[in-house]
């Protein structure tokens, strides 16, 4: 049995090994804030610090959703930030990876469902990974960003079958 | 100077001594439910700030459940049970697929006290 430790030092490698088996290239990321407090997107900030530094294992933060693979999404969607999720969605290429970060995201958290909150990014977009905490520690994000992976290499795999 | 070199090989890097360590003791992460001492007082769900407790009532048997897309790790609920039937780890990997995987369930053994409360 590994300690704490390594297993969590192993995850980035696991991460960049994964990345190249499932999709060959690197992971570019877009970060949606659909009405956070901000508190989950410091901590995908942490990510590209020198502590963690995720960049140099080939997964990298864009600024428009039309390089991105995958979209980062924080916060419970508001009324009025609604419109912008669908739009970064639509713009976004395939495969339309999103993975909701945060409690708010994930089930409404501290909000809830009331008039001016949806509870939760499923109820707009297709989520492919849920994680939880408020807000979740950067190594969880990895673990988030390592399930999608996992999740379109399901379904990639399963349109493949189709086809034939 | 050797041990300097052993951690650089080790972590692969040299901008942290302690690279990415299992959460402290006393971080608040995932709730549980330990043991089966639930006095079903519902100090929990009164005192929880998301509403992620929640109590589902049948005839025979009561069952609370827990949604970890709720929870906010504020640790109340852990605080404000005198029985410690459930408590907060330190544990913080919870990503999953599908959400059905955040909910945990737990019979309760109460049934007793909530009809006796029923008739009174």
């Amino acid at each position: 049995m590994k300690s704490g430790k390594e297993q969590t030092a192993d995850l980035r490698w696991t991460l960049q090994k994964r990345m190249k088996e499932v999709l060959g290239r690197s992971l570019h990321i877009r970060h949606v804030d659909s009405g956070s407090c901000n508190g989950c997107d410091f901590e995908m900030n942490t990510l590209t610090n020198p502590i963690y530094d995720i960049q140099r294992f080939g997964v990298d933060f864009v600024a428009s959703p039309r390089h991105a693979d995958m979209l980062m999404v924080t916060g419970g969607v508001t009324r009025h930030l609604e419109e912008a999720l669908i739009k970064t969605y639509n713009a976004a290429s395939e495969p339309k990876m999103v993975v909701a970060i945060g409690a708010c995201a994930c089930g409404g958290g501290m909000f809830g469902r009331t008039y001016a909150n949806y509870g939760g990014v499923d109820q707009i977009v297709p989520v492919y990974v849920y994680v939880p905490g408020c807000p979740p520690r950067p190594e969880a994000i990895i673990e988030g960003i390592l399930l999608a992976l996992d999740r379109y290499e399901e379904l990639s795999r399963n349109k493949g079958e189709n086809k034939r | 100077m050797f041990d300097l070199i052993k951690k650089i090989w080790k972590t692969k890097t040299v901008t942290k001594t302690d690279l990415l360590t299992e959460a402290p003791e006393r971080f608040r992460g995932k709730p549980i439910f330990v043991s089966n001492e639930c006095t079903g007082c519902q100090a929990c769900i009164t005192s929880c700030p998301a509403k992620a407790i929640t109590l589902v009532q049948n005839d025979n048997s009561s069952t609370i459940s827990l949604s970890y897309a709720n929870c906010i790790f504020c640790g109340i609920c852990a605080e404000m049970c005198e029985t410690n039937a459930i408590q907060i780890t330190n544990e913080y990997r919870l990503a999953t697929k599908t959400k059905t995987e955040l909910t945990v369930t737990k019979q309760a053994t109460f049934a007793k006290l909530l009809t006796a409360g029923k008739e009174v």
